[in-house]
Formats: structure tokens, C-alpha cells, sequence
């Protein structure tokens, strides 16, 4: 029980004072801190700067300031009184300077160099008049070829370390870098992989291995990342935001997804920057479709590690629009397994004929499985369709399609027995010979019939029996009128079925 | 029609799906997938009619009747005679399909049926093709299945650059090689789309002259496909009379495609070995042209193809040559596309022409279509496309909104208007049709969708032609049941 209160008031006190000194120590912290010793009221003290900045030519950096100790010599309350000070921290940066490698590149050139070369204000009159060295300095060697300090191909490495060895910059500096004009570029995030090791070096500037985590699924195997090191700060900075999977210019091609499996074949890497496996089986369920060593290649999801792309409820058309017309040539070619995706359902909802319907699963597949993506056949093929495969209305419509073979009506339908039992219904077929005013009403319409009849024959099949046309065409119980034409092959045909010319010879 | 015979599709239902529970109860594994299929459908049919010869107006064979049609008038008749549109009529043909997959007999052998029912609820069913046949099977066959053949007996589709077509007998496609098939059919022919032998009545029913033997039909084919880039395919066909009299029909045919990338080139041949010409010959190459556009352009001949049984091949009927372009564009992400179509054809000199009337011998056709998904869930689609063609002349759009309620659900409203020009039968004015069809998932494996749709002719030049006035409506509830095979 006494434990208990105990650590009440462990929680109730001792919790709230640490936040409390935390937060003050923080405050104090964030002060910008000044660099308070008077140079110019020591000018007569200190002939020479390395006297008390031996660091400069030792490159010791805790001989880079004076010490306490070194104050205290004269400030010692009895000559001259005290003093409170004591050298800096190194700076929180992450540049990268080095004296003694500039000292002697310089001198190397033969340029003369000063301290205050870098550090006098500008027109001081006293010799110890110095500040901190500005950019410009750095800026009047290391004169970038480009006029924007942040241009694309800049050495960043020149001047600055590693963002991950920059271990003193909080994260709210590291949230204020600059953004190069160039990561503004619409196809930057498609394509920003470092080439050289230079650039990568630059990218490693800005960026930890927690900068590519948050979009790339396979961070785990690309060199460019690995070689990157993880840092919290960055991690603290990327938590939260979402993942940016912009569609890279290859994927804007209409038939995209048509021909996307070469791709992946050739390059499996640069499809796991976004996608995993799922994003395949999305479409390819249970791997139809896609050769499964190429689904393979793609990593899988990790927890907590990015997303990837998520296809899922995303409407697609996987074949080029219009492939419900033309597929003939890739099915029965065998370039396309169609049976990969499609059960044979599928293919006989619409080929099975006689205003057949829509399959009865969509995008049906082997086990019969209702996709996922929600799209009907109908839906693929014809927005507004009577629920088939033909358009809205195509009764009405269809002639056209028949004069002009653009649907080959015959892959579905027995044009004999499907379309002249529709037209006699519809009081369109013929009932004998020439009885009715149908053929634009012209009286000498027998005479020109000809023409039209070879131009499109299946329409007079349409609505003619046979025997309407033996009325004049039989040699035998019609008028013997000829209807071969140029370069009919009678001998051929006859060799094939000599019954079907009986209907019109006796001795064919 | 009988009770019974309205109440076939529900027996068979029932039979099947009990077949399933049965399958799975003894250890099968099977998954039945069906199809109810409602539509509502208005039409007006022609009607023979007759006026008096003295209402007629004109002299000759042929008069104007008072409402505008033509009729036929023989000198002495005391009536001249025609069509008009009757009464308008409606039906409500329903057409339900099964089909049925068993597995777990043993590796690589499967069961598989599809059957195809037919009934109506009301109107006047004989205005609906075949909606006196009660009952299709369309497929019934067992197959084995191992790597380097698969073996099918029973009822089967064949599905080949001639067509696609059932046929009762057997199935044997060896592999011998990776990439290389042969593949071999056999068995008695059924008439395609019918589904019933040649002798079966279909054909007796409309024509004086049907084929009195059943077929016997042999295929080969041989497929190659050396990469993932090309594929080539030969086949032959050949359908002979049971009595050997003679043959229905012997074709020949090739396939190929050649894909790189996104592009690709394709080809076919089909031909008629009775007539000695070819029915088919494309090639079509489709290849993506610089940012989001792709193009494919075509060029075809064709001559139509009739069977053997028929005097329609002695006619010597002429095709056309044809070259087709499209354009298709996608700019930003893809939720957009636009398509653009253009074609031309000349049509073969059938060395019949008159000085009494000559019919053009070209057509040309334009077209424009696109989408745009302004957000996932919403898409916008639309469309023109005029169509100038020997015997039939057509001018269509078409546009729709179309908003998904979720995974199989949907919702959209469209419109459509067109007008046709027929060369042997003048028809005027506009259809306008307005309708609306949804979508909804009743559970993870079944879906109901149904639209309706009401069309209005409008400035119907006579009385006498046909009235697409009229109303149209559909539902489907589609589902399946059973197990998934898993790989």
C-alpha cells in the first residue's frame, strides 16, 4: 500500500519537475549562443591568432579554443578581476572545413593567406576585428558553375558532411533545408536514383536511409539506399507523411497495362521502388496471367515498411481499348492464355450466340471467383448495354455492323438460323419470292439485285430462304439464270460437295 | 408454352445445385456459377396488310399507300398489298445458365458442364430468338489434364482463328515441347450458336434445303510459340457429310503475333479450300507513339464465308479491302482516354453492275469515343461514330455517367441517340434513347444488376416504317457457390 503511494507521488511530482527541467533546458538551449569575447579589447595581448587558436594549424579541435584555464592566467580577481567564460561548443553544422588543408592548398598555389583573409570585418580598422567566416568566403573559390547554390550536380561534398555525421543539427534545422529547384521537376520522384557515386554522396547530404523508407518497398535491397545510415531525426521528420507513388511517364501510355510484363522482365528492380506482390495479385489472382518468378521478383510487404501501391478498387483495363473487337488474332494465335484469367464462361457468355448475356462474374476467372475490381464484361465493352454483349439497342443498330463485317456475326451466331428466324418474326423476312416492297420499292429492282447481292451476301441470307433465289437460279426448277461469277471454280467446289450443286444441275 | 416447360430452368437449377451439394458431400470439390437473366422488351414487328387498289396512289407495280408505305400492286387485284407496323407487342424471355465444375477425382481430372435454359414470363415469345427452346446444353465434357496433354470427351468448345463453335466427340492437344502444341478434334458438329446437330430441326425450320446428314468434323492445330514475343498458329477444318457425299466445309487457317513492349504485330489468314480464296487476311500493328498516345493501323481483306450446304457460295460473293487507323490518347494519370478511328474500304468488282441502279462500292467510317474518371469513382464516357457503308449508313452518339457504389456495384444513367439509312429500305428520323442500369454486391459472391431504357422515334417519316418507340429492361442476378480450386 505505502509502495503504492509511493509511486503516486513519483508520478504526481517527479514526472511533471523532469518535464519541467527538460523543457527549460531546452529553452535554454534554443538561445542562440553568442560568441561574447572582445577580440579587439585583446589586440595588444595576442600578437599571433594560433596563440589561442592552435587548433587552426594542429587541427586538434580542443586546441581550437582557448581554455578556461587560459583566461585565468591574467583574470585571476587579483591583477584582473574574473571572468566568466568558457570556450564553444563546435558548431552544429554540417559543413566541412579543414585549415590546414586549405592553408596548404593555398600555399601550394603560392596565394598568401591570413587569418583575416576569412574572419576581419569588412573594413575593420583594428586587426582583431573578426567574425565568423561567411559562405561568401567559401563561395569566392568554390564558385559553383552553376549560379544556384542548390543546382543539380553540384558536389555538395565540397562543403558539407553527411547529414547522418551532422549529428549536433536538431531536427529543426534539418526540417528547413532548402528544396533544389530540382526535386520540384514532375518526373523527379519517378526518377531520382543517384547514378554516380558523387551524386549519391549528395544525396546523402540531405537525406538518411529514412527519406527513401517511407516510399520505396524494397529499401532493403537497393545499394543506393542501404548505403545511406538511418538517423531518428530524419525518421522523426518522415513520420506521418504519406508515401508518393506518382505515375512515371512510361505508365501514361494508354496501353500501359497491356504491355507492362516486358518491363518487368527486363527490369523487376525499378518495379520494386513501388510495387510489391500484392500490387501484381491484385489483377493476377493467384498469379494468372503473369509468369509467377516474375511476381516473385517483387518484394513482399513488410510491416511498418512502406506501402507500395495499392491497385485495389482501382478500375483498369488490362487489354488496349477496343481489344474486345480485335482479340480474335492474340487468342487464337496463343500469344495471350487467355484461360490464364478467363474461365471459358467468359468466352461463351458472348460467343455461345443467341443473345447470350453477360457472364455472370465479371472478369470470371478459372475458379469462377468474383473479381475484385468490380467490372463487368458489360461494363468493359459497352456502357449502357441492354445487359449483353451487344450495345444498347443493337437490334436497331446492327445492320450497319453487318454491311461492314466490323463484328464478325458469324463467330457466334448460325446467320442461316439465327438472324431469318428474327427477320421472319419481325415480319422482315421473305415469304417466298419477290412479294413485298422492301428493296426501295423500285419496280426494276430485280434487275439490279445482283450487284447487291454480291457485294453483301449475308444479308440476303438474312431473309431469303435458298429456294427464293432457285426460282431463277435453277437450271433445274428455275429459270437457269447463272449466278456464278468471274473464276468460279466449279470443278473445285463440286469436288467438295457435288450435292449442294444438284440443287441447280442434274449432271453437275 | 406448358408450365412444364416454364419451369424447366428451375429444375435444372435445382438438379444442379444438388448435384454440387451431393459433390461436396462425398468428398468432391465443385463450384456451380449461375446467371438469371430478365429482359422487358418492346417491339413492333411488320405485318402483312392490304389496301384497296383505288386507295393506292400511283400507277405500276408499285403504289403509295395513304399512310406513306409502299405497296405492291398486281394489275387486276382488287387489293394492293404491304407491310406496316403492327400492334406493339412485348416479351419477357428469361434465360438462365449454369454452369458446373468438379474436381477431386483424382489429379487433373475435372467434370464440366453448362447448360443454357430458356423460358418467358409473359408477351408474345415468339418475337425473341429461340426463346421456344427450353433447354441448351452447351457444354458437358470430362477432362484430364497433365503436363504434357490434356485429353476432353464430351460436348466442347472449340475455340480457333475460324471461330468458335461446340461440337460433340474428343479433344487431344500433346505438348511435346515447351512452346510447341498440337492439338487434334474430333466428333460430330453442331451448328454454331445453335448448339444441335445439323439434322437437329433449327435448320429445317427456316430453310427448304437444310442438311439432311449430321457432320462429322476433324481439326488440327499446331501452335508455336518459341518466346513470350512470338506466337504462331496453323489449323485446318474440315466437316464431312456422315454419308460421305460430300463436305459442309473445309477451311484452312494461320494466326500470328509478335509483341515487343507495348507494340505489336499481328496477322491472320483464313481460308475457304472449297472456293480457293481467302475469307480473311489482316495484319494489324499497334505500337505507343510518344507520350501518352499509341496508334494501330490495319489492313484486311475479306470475303464472307459460307458453308458448303448452302447454294450462297456458288453466288461468287465479292469482299472488300480495308485499311483502319485508331489513335488512342491517355494524357495525366490515366483517367482520361480518348480514341479516334478512321476507316476506308473498297469493295471487290462483282462484274454485275447495271444502268438501273448501281450501289456505291465504298464506305468509309469515322469515329470518336472517350472517357474520363474526373475521380475514381465517377467516370464520364461518350462517343460519335458515323459509319457510310454499302446497304446500311449509320450516325450514333452515345454518352453516360457512370458513379461505383463499391467492389460489384454501380450506378449510371445514359443516353444515346441515332439514326439510320438503309439502301434498300429508307428510314427516317432520330431515336433517342435515355436509361439508367445499376449494380449491386448481395454478398462476397453475388451480384443483381438490372437498367431500363425507353426510346422514342421521332420524326417518323410515314406511318409505314418501323416505330423504335419502345421500352427495354434487364436483370441479372449473378452468383456462384461451391469451392475455388486453389493452386
Amino acid at each position: 500500500m505505502i509502495g503504492g503511494r509511493r509511486r503516486v507521488a513519483v508520478r504526481r511530482f517527479i514526472l511533471p519537475l523532469a518535464i519541467l527541467c527538460v523543457g527549460a533546458g531546452a529553452l535554454v538551449a534554443s538561445f542562440p549562443r553568442v560568441d561574447e569575447f572582445p577580440h579587439e579589447a585583446h589586440e595588444g595581448l595576442f600578437p599571433v591568432c594560433v596563440g589561442c587558436h592552435l587548433g587552426v594549424e594542429t587541427g586538434v579541435a580542443a586546441e581550437l579554443f582557448p581554455q578556461r584555464a587560459s583566461c585565468a592566467a591574467c583574470h585571476d580577481g587579483v591583477r584582473v578581476e574574473p571572468v566568466e567564460w568558457s570556450p564553444p561548443d563546435s558548431r552544429a553544422s554540417n559543413l566541412t572545413f579543414s585549415h590546414i588543408r586549405h592553408a596548404e592548398l593555398l600555399e601550394g598555389r603560392g596565394e598568401s593567406v591570413t587569418c583575416q583573409s576569412c574572419h576581419a570585418v569588412a573594413d575593420a580598422p583594428v586587426r582583431m576585428a573578426v567574425s565568423e567566416a561567411g559562405a561568401e568566403g567559401c563561395l569566392a573559390c568554390h564558385a559553383h558553375e552553376a549560379t544556384d547554390h542548390l543546382a543539380e550536380g553540384r558536389d555538395c561534398t565540397a562543403c558539407h558532411v553527411p547529414l547522418s555525421e551532422a549529428d549536433r543539427l536538431p531536427v529543426e534545422r534539418i526540417a528547413t533545408f532548402p528544396v533544389p529547384e530540382s526535386h520540384t521537376a514532375p518526373d523527379f520522384v519517378s526518377a531520382h536514383a543517384p547514378e554516380t557515386s558523387l551524386d549519391q554522396a549528395s544525396c546523402a547530404t540531405c537525406h538518411t536511409r529514412d527519406t527513401c523508407v517511407r516510399c520505396h518497398v524494397n529499401a532493403g535491397s537497393v545499394d543506393a539506399i542501404v548505403a545511406l545510415e538511418p538517423d531518428m531525426r530524419v525518421a522523426l521528420l518522415e513520420e506521418g507523411r504519406d508515401p508518393e507513388y506518382p505515375l512515371p511517364a512510361t505508365h501514361l501510355s494508354p496501353d500501359w497495362s497491356w504491355g507492362h510484363g516486358d518491363f518487368v522482365s527486363v527490369d523487376p528492380a525499378s518495379c520494386g521502388n513501388c510495387h510489391t506482390q500484392p500490387t501484381c495479385t491484385t489483377c493476377h489472382i493467384e498469379g494468372r496471367g503473369a509468369p509467377g518468378s516474375a511476381i516473385a521478383t517483387l518484394p513482399v510487404p513488410v510491416p511498418g515498411g512502406a506501402p507500395g501501391v495499392d491497385l485495389t478498387g482501382v478500375e483498369r483495363r488490362v487489354h488496349p481499348a477496343g481489344f474486345e473487337a480485335e482479340h480474335a488474332v492474340f487468342a487464337a494465335s496463343g500469344a495471350l492464355q487467355c484461360t490464364s484469367c478467363h474461365a471459358q464462361e467468359y468466352c461463351t457468355a458472348c460467343h455461345a450466340g443467341t443473345f447470350s448475356e453477360a457472364p455472370p462474374s465479371g472478369d470470371a476467372s478459372p475458379a469462377g471467383s468474383i473479381s475484385s475490381d468490380g467490372i463487368s464484361y458489360t461494363q468493359l465493352i459497352h456502357s449502357g448495354s441492354d445487359g449483353g454483349y451487344h450495345p444498347a439497342n443493337f437490334l436497331e443498330r446492327h445492320a450497319t455492323e453487318v454491311f461492314t463485317a466490323r463484328t464478325d456475326c458469324q463467330s457466334c451466331h448460325s446467320t442461316e438460323a439465327f438472324c431469318r428466324d428474327c427477320h421472319a418474326e419481325m415480319g422482315l423476312a421473305s415469304s417466298g419470292r419477290l412479294n413485298t416492297a422492301f428493296h426501295t420499292a423500285q419496280p426494276l429492282w430485280l434487275l439490279a439485285h445482283g450487284q447487291a447481292a454480291r457485294l453483301n451476301l449475308e444479308s440476303c441470307a438474312a431473309c431469303h430462304a435458298q429456294t427464293d433465289c432457285l426460282a431463277c437460279h435453277s437450271g433445274i426448277q428455275g429459270r437457269g439464270v447463272n449466278p456464278h461469277g468471274p473464276g468460279f471454280d466449279a470443278d473445285r467446289m463440286a469436288s467438295r460437295n457435288r450435292v449442294t450443286c444438284q440443287w441447280c444441275h442434274l449432271n453437275p | 408454352m406448358s408450365l412444364c416447360a416454364r419451369l424447366a430452368p428451375i429444375f435444372l437449377g435445382a438438379i444442379l445445385l444438388g448435384t454440387a451439394t451431393a459433390g461436396e458431400a462425398f468428398g468432391q470439390d465443385v463450384r456451380l456459377t449461375g446467371s438469371t437473366n430478365l429482359r422487358y422488351v418492346e417491339l413492333r414487328p411488320f405485318v402483312p396488310d392490304s389496301v384497296l387498289a383505288v386507295d393506292a396512289e400511283g400507277t405500276g407495280l408499285y403504289r403509295q399507300a395513304a399512310d406513306g408505305g409502299v405497296v405492291r400492286c398486281v394489275a387486276g387485284d382488287t387489293f394492293c398489298r404491304g407491310t406496316r407496323p403492327g400492334a406493339t407487342t412485348s416479351t419477357v424471355p428469361v434465360v438462365q445458365d449454369l454452369e458446373l465444375s468438379a474436381w477431386g477425382f483424382g489429379e487433373g481430372i475435372r467434370v464440366y458442364g453448362q447448360v443454357r435454359g430458356r423460358t418467358g414470363l409473359g408477351g408474345n415469345p415468339d418475337i425473341w430468338p429461340q426463346a421456344d427452346d427450353a433447354f441448351d446444353l452447351l457444354s458437358a465434357y470430362g477432362e484430364l489434364t497433365r503436363e504434357r496433354y490434356r485429353v476432353r470427351a464430351g460436348r466442347q468448345w472449340a475455340t480457333s482463328g475460324l471461330g468458335f463453335y461446340n461440337f460433340d466427340g474428343l479433344a487431344l492437344m500433346l505438348i511435346p515441347v515447351a512452346g510447341l502444341s498440337l492439338e487434334g478434334l474430333a466428333g460430330r458438329s453442331l451448328v454454331r450458336g445453335i448448339n444441335e446437330p445439323r439434322t437437329g430441326g433449327a435448320l429445317a425450320a427456316i430453310d427448304d434445303l437444310a442438311p439432311v446428314e449430321p457432320g462429322i468434323m476433324m481439326s488440327a492445330r499446331v501452335q508455336y510459340q518459341p518466346s513470350g514475343r512470338l506466337s504462331l498458329t496453323a489449323l485446318y477444318h474440315r466437316d464431312i457429310r456422315r454419308d460421305r457425299a460430300g463436305l459442309y466445309s473445309e477451311l484452312a487457317g494461320a494466326q500470328g503475333v509478335y509483341r515487343f513492349g507495348q507494340a505489336s504485330a499481328e496477322g491472320a489468314l483464313e481460308a475457304d479450300l472449297a472456293t480457293g480464296q481467302l475469307n480473311e487476311a489482316r495484319v494489324r500493328v499497334r505500337t505507343p507513339l510518344i507520350g501518352s498516345t499509341a496508334i494501330a493501323a490495319e489492313v484486311r481483306r475479306y470475303r464472307p464465308y459460307f458453308e458448303l450446304w448452302t447454294i450462297w457460295g456458288a453466288f461468287s460473293p465479292v469482299g472488300f479491302d480495308e485499311g483502319r487507323v485508331n489513335l488512342t490518347w491517355a494524357p495525366g494519370a490515366g483517367n482520361l482516354l480518348l480514341r479516334g478511328e478512321g476507316s476506308y474500304r473498297a469493295y471487290h468488282d462483282t462484274g454485275t453492275e447495271t444502268s438501273v441502279g448501281r450501289f456505291r462500292t465504298d464506305g468509309w467510317g469515322v469515329g470518336l469515343d472517350g472517357s474520363w474518371s474526373p475521380r475514381d469513382l465517377w467516370q464520364v464516357e461518350g462517343g460519335y461514330r458515323l459509319e457510310v457503308s454499302f446497304g446500311s449508313t449509320r450516325s450514333e452518339g452515345h454518352a453516360g455517367v457512370r458513379r461505383r457504389l463499391g467492389e460489384l456495384s454501380h450506378v449510371s444513367v445514359n443516353a444515346l441517340a441515332f439514326q439510320r439509312l438503309y439502301e434498300f429500305r429508307l428510314e427516317e428520323g432520330v431515336v433517342l434513347g435515355i436509361g439508367a442500369d445499376a449494380s449491386i454486391r448481395l454478398t462476397e459472391r453475388s451480384r443483381l444488376a438490372g437498367g431500363l431504357t425507353g426510346y422514342r422515334h421521332l420524326d417518323r417519316g410515314t406511318q409505314a416504317q418501323m416505330d423504335w418507340t419502345q421500352l427495354r429492361g434487364h436483370v441479372r442476378l449473378e452468383w456462384t457457390v461451391g469451392a475455388e480450386p486453389g493452386l
